[in-house]
């Protein structure tokens, strides 16, 4: 019986596979013939390999050796990144079985490179009897392997490796399936039928017999006529309305009674449709099998061990540290704790185990052996007990024992040698960004699936996403080691790679067999917006003879709990949704708050009112309810304060504070010298310094202190030496001066930062750290022009201070600038009258709104904003 | 197909290198197409030899698509059309990452780098900088001051190429450069043609003496006369400033000597004020000081600089500007230069007005000895804030005239706006451009719409109204003018779009034409971390991360993810204390109840799930994302909201995924005040709003250009770079001053210039964006945009609009709810159960034992936490292993498992050995036939697939190399061997405990129901736990599942160490 080349266009399988025939397919997921074991060529090689004493060297064995291997040959490159640059194109050398020795001879540079890297690695390989899973299927054929009578489906793709092992192990009465048609992109296939027809195999051009609808969109599109089957098409605006536009019709088809294992989702570009189908397809619960992985350093596993070694390289500093303890596999911190550290802003080994006794694990030497380092790490993964709180998600754990394997199986060249910890973390990254792991380990549901993995099944539906332009199709990317125009070149010296034509009609063909795996019907649909910018529809679109793709209609199905709620929201309709009561309410809440209406209780407006006799006032706080109330409502009111973070530099309130104290404590030693300013500024070295240990200023440890120190120094001296710090002929009278009375119905109290009598009168000094005027409370034009500081410490504080006295020109004294930014004025109380009228009428109607000046400078230091929800809708808003 | 236009074949056809000025909606892409056809088929290239460079991804896409499509139609060679796909037709970042990817060595940076897009650019310098900063040497920091070091560096680094050679400019040529500048500047008045025409009027027109005019004309004649030259002018500008448009007394004139003098001087005012300004600097003391901060300045910078590029090299990241950076220096070494000679033979450059200085190195180099087309449109160049260089395109087009010997082309027949429309851009745009204009014409002739073409409003002037107030007003004419359009006309809404210079001005529009039930949207402009539903989602994330942070709380409480009103949280916050705090209050308090159970559902699970996966639960607890969508502007809200969850997505990939970890990310890019864009939106049926720098390379049949009227900030940044003076700043002094050293003024005054140089090309992108109808508005009869504006107007006699103001209707009115959801037809909300189909037949075993743990195993595929069993199953796996092939030597075995230890490959051959040896396996030693067959088994549903271990005529068996012995658990995988193969007895062989199980038919038979009871429960997803004492204490999940039964024994952990 002869060997025989099935090359119709569309495979007409048979029935049942006899007796003593061997079913080989793609993969075992094919929903081909189910009820008869079939195998994986690749595995029908390993067997052979194994036949032959040699076994298969895994993934992380080659990789550990092909890096040796490299070290080897080139001593002064990067091995990590240079294996991972040869990678590719080596797995190519081998699969195809290219002689590498002829790349030596006849390459460019780098090609010789590769091909003394090649004949290197396979010898350090054969050295331990193993071979490059690659190499398995050219190997196996080269072995002569016990010939048996298989059928042959699914590898539609004809490649070199696949034909020869088939070739040398199909006895005769064997079958293989290999599409061939007139269009460009079967030249490969046609090229390899021809050439086991040379071995001796039969043809058999079977006419395609009765296609399914979804084969007849095949055809179509290889040019093939087609009986008028068109696939349906969809334009989406963007992935994310396609995932869910898509998943909505899967879900409702299953629902209707459709099987799952039916239907088939096909996307070219996972890293965009994996996360965004698997987020969809939780809230839609809609189970789906993804088989996309991504690198260990993009999980969460693998995020927490870079942060490990990062926190050890700079010997615990403060962010890292606090991020890795914090992290869900971390330690954690109490409240408490965690203000602590940020406080004091915790940094080494030693204070940062004070803290947490699991730290004192991060304490490692400068140089070990390879197996101490990996032990060290080992034991503090351990101590924080990662791999129980990994297994809360199979995803987390299946990642966390990925690394764990890899770390086994490192294999350093330099045997029990010393290495420095920067060697062991570029170990460490290298297993980051080499090792990956799936995304999803589930393995039940609808299969997303690339076309490449499609190819040879079938499925009843299948949806094909993503057919967009430059995505799918997708350029080839250029190998930069033998680019194609090195192709031409190496081709004509009898050594072939697949030139550019080749890798592009790939993409064509996988779409071929993609259309050709469905019995049932076809769904192309293509987002107008990827990745942030707009696309352009696929050519695939009109090569299946659609011009134009028509927008999705609107959806009529709610497939989740929250696209239900979504659009039922604003019908009274009763359902089945614990929360779509409150979402109702808060729906109102916020529409009001944007709307024109007035303010109300949703925005700041309590309706209780305050009595102000009952509290006391400072000029601060007077001056913030007069900028805008609700943010005295949130400070006073709601008790709010943002908790402790640290900053980059000296913030402007505390830098105040020190500024102040420092002051207070030159100016009291000093006042009574002949020359105030010099006695203050001899004072000032020594002041600065009690000030920062001071309770009240409470500085925080600032990365940069030392450098900053000296600059605030020198700038408060500045400010102490200029002609306006005190005025010729004045005497201090008066330093951090206690006032308490009561202004317009508001028990004041204050502290004037000094008093002094000058040869005009009395005046109250207050320091500003900001260079200019400071920001009044609004007046009625919504301005902030009032200034209350000042003239309340001028007009009400020291006349009650000093009922005798003849007043001054008090003014606010700026430390940043050196000089007197503004004096009291003649108008300044008839403006603080109207205030406190305003302010009174706030506090009686308890109506806190959310109201700043036009300018929103209020805003600019307001640590509300996420709490007061200001924005446009203020525009909207006319004033109370 | 529409033929060719002449001037498009000329370009498409020529025979060397060509400069293609293409104006808006010439037709470019298609005549690139062409081009690349005429160089295959006549120049007898392939794809893979033209490299064809764009400035988007989305350009790129179509350039390739148009590029198939005419190579297909035109060429018929498949082949020659396959090449097309994995030809060079990309940005100019993807070319310079291929020369990178090609030659990192020559770059000296790591072969495997990846590439931080604009976005994750930002994401990933965030965190460095802080850390770079800290480094700088004290003394310097001193010197210069620790704080204004800091902003200027952030300054300095987000063009660190440009900056660098700035610096490395020094100050040495300031004081010649001020002193050009104002001579030239002096110079340039003097030449001017107002100059001339004032000294001609001013000497042959005169008045009456005594007359203020008349004293004004002979003063001004005067210091026109000086000959030192920069008195002169600071006299003169003095004298004029004395000027009024109504100064001189009409008795005192001839009529047409007034007003022609007044029309001079008021001209020459305007002149000699721009120049004044240049002709009084001088180089000074401030000068001086800011020439001395220089060096320690650069030392500062190249710190910084270096610290970030090397954790660049360390972490394998490059940016854009990285990649451009190391393909330039890759390109000036001569063994690339050679690589790419013998691969690229002709290049295709398009919007080259948009090269940066960089770029036009990289394709200098690159395409020497090759054949080069370049396309462009001075008048469309825009991006001079991003380095963009519009001298480029002049430079290069006339190397390719005079070194390339090549043509020349401009294309100037439009297919984008009708004749009439064309006819009036051209009148505008022919002052407003000068010398840089060029006349369109149309291919359509007849217009959709009426006259007049182009349409210009202004809001009344009217007293006392504010800026605020006048907005409304124009955005209120907008919306009458789009209501007309659409119920008179019968325009579309997606055919018009509102295009405005700024972000901020069109929300306004947008509530306006909202409230007036117009569907429009922001297709996205504007900070997406700054959008409420950014915030919201970053309060719920830091309240998340410490639940102590009372402004999360509180914000949370108040947003609509509860709405709480502030009634009952007042009166919350009275239960405050100093040792009770917001989250105590809220978790006691029963009105708050509902937030704090929700909350505390969400924190349980906080620690293992991702920021998003966190965030969505949120959603689904509380109906965010519900309220979110139905409120004005939903469909813009939501797609802000999945910016923010894709934003988490791309920080998982940079492997922050946890809380903590997200929210200090996010407080760090709200600190650096990072700019992330909102995402793009699709308009559908709606108008589309958007800045004009977006809408570059779009068209509408109605363009509406309001907001000209706003005044142009300009750049006001203390530290200003310059390509050719170098850096300039601000300098405080001792004496506290802010001083201004004169090359500040003059960068400054350059840049303004050069701005207001854009501003005309930014208008002129406008308004080509339309095919047949432009509407410009101004809320204000005086503004940037509309002074530059004017004369063009004024040449195509455009009547100018008032839009009456009316007090009234001069506050935003509330948007109004979008229309409602249709009600969904169907509900499906409900999960659906998937069960398995594919299984090993081990599978049903564990099934028997506890469906949950079979869930666990095989629909999670969750690997379980015991693996004190992996050397257990290791040795297993050997055994088998040794008796499949027969093996008994351990130097076998070792062979065929490197890296197994001796031990274990000695106790698998051991359990081999009895096997082979022992007498209760005689029988079936002696009648196997089959070793190892694999099956495949379909039975209620289920794709079984197994390997059996020995097979007799009449038997299967299995060996068990397990210390306990379980018949009963193992039944259903023999019943399923023995099914599968047809036989009727199946043997279990406990290799360890040297015991053979035996099941017979009946035993068999008695199994049957039970295994199609499995079946079923395993297809269709039933996975209810049976937990037992005995089940649980040897189950892997027995530490996660909530199920298991009390179990003492720990099954061992990591017992790896
Ligand atoms: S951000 Fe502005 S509006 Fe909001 S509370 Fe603060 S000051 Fe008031």
């Amino acid at each position: 019986m002869a060997r025989i080349v099935r090359t119709g266009l569309i495979p007409i399988l048979p029935e049942e596979i006899g007796e003593g025939t061997l079913l080989v397919t793609l993969s075992s997921s094919l929903n081909i013939a189910p009820g008869t074991p079939s195998r994986r060529l690749n595995s029908l090689a390993a067997d052979v390999v194994r036949g032959n004493r040699l076994s298969v060297a895994t993934a992380a064995a080659a990789r550990q050796l092909l890096k040796r291997t490299i070290a080897g040959e080139f001593p002064h490159e990067d091995t990590g990144a240079l294996a991972k640059r040869l990678s590719g194109v080596l797995a190519i050398v081998l699969r195809t079985g290219i002689d590498p020795s002829k790349l030596v001879q006849f390459g460019s540079e780098r090609v010789k490179r590769l091909g003394k890297t090649v004949i290197a690695y396979r010898n350090a390989l054969r050295a331990r009897n193993l071979i490059d899973a690659a190499e398995t299927l050219h190997f196996a054929a080269l072995s002569e392997p016990k010939r048996m009578r298989m059928v042959i489906i699914g590898h539609y793709r004809a490649r070199k490796e696949e034909i020869e092992f088939i070739d040398s192990i199909a006895d005769d009465g064997s079958v293989y399936y290999l599409p061939c048609g007139d269009a460009g992109f079967f030249a490969a296939n046609r090229h390899w039928a021809d050439h086991l027809s040379e071995k001796g195999w039969q043809i058999a051009n079977d006419d395609a017999g009765q296609a399914s609808p979804g084969n007849d969109i095949a055809l179509r599109f290889a040019g093939a006529g087609g009986l008028g089957g068109q696939a349906q098409a969809f334009e989406y605006p963007d992935v994310e309305a396609e995932v869910r536009g898509t998943l909505a019709e899967v879900k409702q088809l299953i629902v209707d009674g459709a099987d799952p294992y039916s239907i088939a989702l096909v996307a070219r570009d996972q890293s965009i449709y994996a996360p965004a189908i698997a987020a969809v397809a939780d809230e839609y619960g809609l189970p789906v099998r993804i088989d996309h992985a991504v690198p260990l350093g993009s999980t969460a596993t693998g995020g927490f061990i870079r942060d490990v070694i990062e926190a050890v390289s700079g010997d615990l500093p403060f962010e890292t540290t606090l991020r890795l303890v914090m992290h869900g596999f971390g330690p954690k911190l109490t409240p408490e704790k965690l203000g602590e550290a940020r406080r004091n802003r915790i940094s080494g080994v030693e204070r940062w185990s004070e803290l947490l006794p699991e730290l004192a694990n991060m304490s490692w030497p400068e140089r070990q052996r390879m197996d101490s380092w990996i032990a060290d790490l080992r034991r503090l993964l351990n101590a924080f007990g990662v791999r129980q709180k990994a297994a809360r998600r199979s995803a987390q754990l299946v990642a966390y024992n990925t690394f764990l394997d890899a770390l086994s199986a490192i294999d350093p060249p330099e045997g029990d040698r010393d290495l420095s910890f920067e060697a062991f973390a570029a170990v460490v990254s290298d297993i980051l960004s080499d090792e990956s792991t799936k995304l999803r380990p589930a393995r039940a549901g609808v299969a997303l699936l690339e076309p490449k993995n499609i190819v040879g099944a079938a499925y009843e539906r299948i949806f094909v996403l993503g057919m967009a332009e430059g995505v799918y199709p997708k350029p080839p990317s250029e190998d930069p080691v033998v680019d194609f125009y090195e192709r031409k070149q190496l081709g004509a010296n009898g050594v072939r790679f697949a030139e550019a034509a080749e890798v592009a009609r790939w993409e064509e063909l996988s779409f071929y067999f993609t259309l050709l795996a469905a019995r049932g019907s076809v769904v192309l649909s293509y987002p107008k917006i990827v990745e942030n910018g707009e696309s352009v529809p696929s050519s695939f679109f009109q090569r299946l003879g659609i011009d134009k793709v028509p927008m999705a209609a609107e959806r009529t199905a709610a497939s989740s709990l929250e696209e239900q709620r979504r659009t039922l929201l604003r019908y009274a309709n009763a359902v089945d949704d614990p929360a779509m009561d409150a979402a109702r309410t808060q729906f109102a809440v916020e529409s009001r708050r944007e709307s024109s209406l007035p303010f109300d209780e949703f925005d700041g407006v309590t309706g209780v009112p305050i009595d102000p006799s009952t509290r006391t006032w400072s000029a601060s706080q007077l001056t913030t309810i007069g900028q805008c109330s609700f943010r005295w409502y949130a400070q006073r009111l709601l008790r709010l304060a943002p908790p402790e973070e640290m900053q980059i530099g000296l913030d402007p309130s505390t830098r105040g504070l020190l500024y102040h104290k420092a002051l207070e404590i030159a100016v009291t030693k000093a006042k009574d010298a002949p020359d105030i300013r010099s006695a203050t500024l001899e004072h000032l070295d020594a002041a600065f310094a009690e000030a920062e240990l001071d309770d009240d200023v409470n500085l925080p440890r600032l990365p940069n202190w030392e450098v900053e120190r000296q600059e605030q120094l020198r700038d408060l001296r500045k400010a102490v030496a200029a002609a306006d710090f005190i005025f010729e002929g004045s005497r201090v009278v008066g330093i951090e001066q206690k006032f308490e009375d009561v202004w317009q119905g508001f028990p004041l109290v204050g502290f004037i930062d000094r008093v002094d009598n000058t040869p005009n009168g009395l005046i109250a000094i207050d320091y500003k750290t900001s260079g200019s005027v400071p920001k009044g409370a609004k007046d009625r034009a919504g301005k902030l022009s009032v200034d209350v500081q000042i003239p309340l410490y001028a007009n009400v504080a020291l006349k009650s201070l000093y009922p005798e006295g003849t007043l001054g020109d008090s003014a606010y004294y700026s430390l940043t600038k050196g000089k007197i930014l503004r004096s009291v004025k003649a108008d300044d109380m008839e403006k603080l009258n109207m205030l406190a009228e305003d302010i009174h009428q706030i506090l009686d109607e308890g109506s806190f709104a959310v109201d700043p000046d036009d300018a929103e400078y209020a805003c600019t230091y307001c640590e509300f904003e996420t709490v007061c929800r200001k924005g446009p809708r203020l525009r909207r808003k006319s004033r109370a | 197909m529409i033929e060719l236009t002449p001037d498009q074949k000329r370009a498409a056809e020529a025979e060397g290198s060509a400069a293609v000025t293409a104006g808006a909606g010439t037709g470019k892409t298609r005549m690139l197409a062409e081009r690349y056809l005429h160089h295959v088929r006549s120049h007898g290239m392939t794809p893979l030899s033209i490299v064809a460079v764009t400035f988007t991804e989305k350009a790129a896409a179509e350039l390739r698509s148009r590029i198939r499509e005419t190579l297909s139609s035109k060429l018929g060679d498949e082949k020659t059309t396959a090449e097309v796909e994995a030809a060079q037709i990309s940005t100019m970042h993807s070319l310079a990452a291929r020369i990178c990817r090609d030659f990192y060595d020559l770059a000296g940076i790591p072969a495997d780098f990846t590439v931080l897009d604009e976005i994750n650019s930002p994401l990933w310098s965030a965190e460095k900088f802080e850390e770079a900063v800290s480094g700088i040497d004290i003394e310097i920091a001193e010197d210069l001051g620790y704080k204004w070091l800091v902003g200027v560096l952030k300054v300095l680094l987000r063009d660190p190429i440009a900056s660098e050679k700035a610096l490395s400019l020094g100050a040495e040529n300031w004081r010649q450069a001020i002193d050009e500048a104002r001579i030239a500047a002096i110079t340039d008045v003097k030449s001017s043609e107002c100059w001339t025409v004032a000294d001609r009027t001013l000497r042959d027109c005169c008045g009456e003496q005594g007359d203020t005019l008349e004293n004004i004309r002979a003063d001004v004649l005067a210091a026109m006369a000086a000959d030192h030259p920069e008195t002169a002018i600071a006299e003169l500008n003095g004298v004029l400033k004395s000027f009024k448009s109504n100064s001189g007394s009409v008795k005192k004139w001839e009529q047409s000597s007034l007003d022609a003098v007044r029309s001079c001087l008021s001209d020459l005012k305007s002149a000699v004020k721009a120049t004044a300004e240049i002709a009084g600097l001088a180089f000074g003391p401030d000068d001086e000081e800011a020439a001395r901060r220089i060096p320690p300045l650069a030392d500062a910078f190249r710190y910084v600089r270096d610290y970030i590029a090397a954790a660049k090299l360390r972490e394998k990241v490059l940016d854009f500007g990285d990649l451009e950076h190391y393909a330039l220096q890759i390109l000036r070494q001569p063994e690339a230069i050679e690589h790419y000679s013998l691969r690229w033979r002709a290049f295709l450059v398009d919007e080259f007005q948009d090269t940066n200085a960089v770029q036009a190195e990289i394709l200098d180099r690159l395409t020497k000895g090759a054949s080069l087309t370049i396309v462009g449109d001075e008048k469309q160049s825009i991006y001079g804030f991003r380095g963009a260089d519009a001298g480029v395109f002049t430079r290069i087009r006339e190397q390719i005239l005079n070194e390339r010997r090549g043509i020349e082309v401009p294309l100037s027949l439009t297919f984008r706006a009708h004749a009439g429309l064309v006819a009036t851009m051209n009148s505008i745009f022919e002052p407003v451009l000068g010398a840089m204009h060029q006349s369109l014409e149309a291919h359509r002739s007849e217009s959709y719409l009426d006259h007049p073409f182009v349409h210009s409003a202004i809001v009344e002037p009217a007293k006392g109204s504010s800026s605020r107030q006048r907005q409304v007003t124009e955005a209120r004419y907008i919306s009458a003018q789009i209501r007309k359009l659409h119920d008179e006309k019968g325009v579309e809404y997606r055919d018009i779009a509102i295009l405005g210079r700024r972000w901020a001005p069109l929300e306004t529009y947008l509530t306006v034409m909202s409230a007036n039930g117009i569907p429009a949207v922001n297709a996205g402009g504007g900070s997406l971390l700054e959008t409420r539903e950014a915030q919201d989602l970053y309060s719920m994330l830091s309240f998340l991360a410490d639940p102590h942070d009372a402004i999360a709380l509180v914000a949370v409480l108040r947003s609509p993810f509860f709405a709480f009103s502030d009634k009952e949280l007042f009166a919350a916050a009275k239960h405050l204390s100093k040792d009770v705090s917001w989250w105590d209050v809220a978790r006691q308090r029963p009105e708050l109840g509902r937030a704090a159970a929700v909350l505390q559902q969400i924190l349980n699970v906080a620690d293992h799930s991702s920021a998003e996966q966190i965030l969505r639960l949120a959603d689904k607890l509380t109906g965010y994302g519900a309220v979110i969508a139905n409120m004005p502007q939903g469909v813009r809200r939501v797609a802000d909201l999945n910016g923010v969850y894709d934003l988490l997505r791309r920080l998982e990939t940079l492997g922050r995924a946890d809380i903590f970890g997200t929210k200090r990310y996010l407080r760090e890019l709200y600190e650096t005040e990072t700019d992330i864009p909102r995402p793009p939106l699709e308009a559908g049926e709606a108008v589309t709003l958007m800045t004009i720098h977006r809408a570059k390379g779009l068209e509408w049949p109605v363009v509406f250009v309001p907001d000209l009227g706003s005044s142009h900030r300009g750049d006001s940044s203390p530290i200003l770079v310059d390509r050719d003076l170098g850096v300039a700043f601000q300098i405080e002094s001792d004496d506290y001053e802010k001083a201004e050293p004169a090359i500040h003024k003059l960068i400054k005054l350059r840049n303004k210039k050069r701005e207001a140089e854009e501003a005309r090309r930014l208008l002129y992108v406008a308004i080509t964006r339309a095919k047949d109808t432009v509407f410009l508005t101004s809320a204000k009869d005086k503004g940037f945009d509309l002074d530059i504006l004017r004369p063009g107007l004024d040449a195509a006699e455009i009547v100018e609009e008032t839009i009456p103001f009316d007090e009234a209707n001069a506050i935003a009115p509330s948007p109004g709810d979008p229309p409602p959801f249709p009600i969904p037809l169907r509900s499906n909300i409900a999960p659906v159960g998937i069960g398995l189909r594919e299984l090993p037949v081990t599978a049903l075993s564990v099934y028997a034992r506890c469906p949950k743990r079979f869930e666990f195993q095989f629909v999670d595929g969750h690997p379980g936490l015991s693996d004190g069993f992996a050397s257990a199953m290791l040795i297993g796996t050997l055994a088998h292993l040794a008796l499949e092939l027969d093996i008994s030597e351990i130097d076998t075995l070792k062979e065929m498992s490197p890296g197994v230890a001796d031990d274990a490959l000695a106790s698998a051959l051991a359990l081999a050995a009895r096997f082979r040896s022992e007498a209760v396996y005689s029988g079936v030693r002696s009648n196997g036939i089959e070793k190892e067959r694999r099956f495949a088994f379909t039975f209620g549903g289920l794709n079984l697939r197994g390997t059996a271990d020995l097979i007799g005529s009449d038997f299967v068996l299995d060996y068990k190399t397990d210390a306990e012995m379980h018949p009963d658990e193992h039944r259903f995988q023999l019943w399923a061997y023995a099914r599968a193969l047809g036989k009727s007895t199946a043997y279990i062989a406990y290799l360890r405990n040297g015991e053979l199980f035996r099941f017979d038919e009946d035993d068999l038979r008695s199994f049957d129901a039970d295994a199609l009871r499995l079946a079923d429960g395993i297809h269709d997803g039933v996975y209810d736990a049976t937990p037992s004492v005995e089940v649980c204490r040897i189950c892997p999940y027995q530490k996660i599942c909530e199920f298991r039964a009390v179990v003492e024994v720990a099954v061992p952990e990591d017992t790896q160490d």
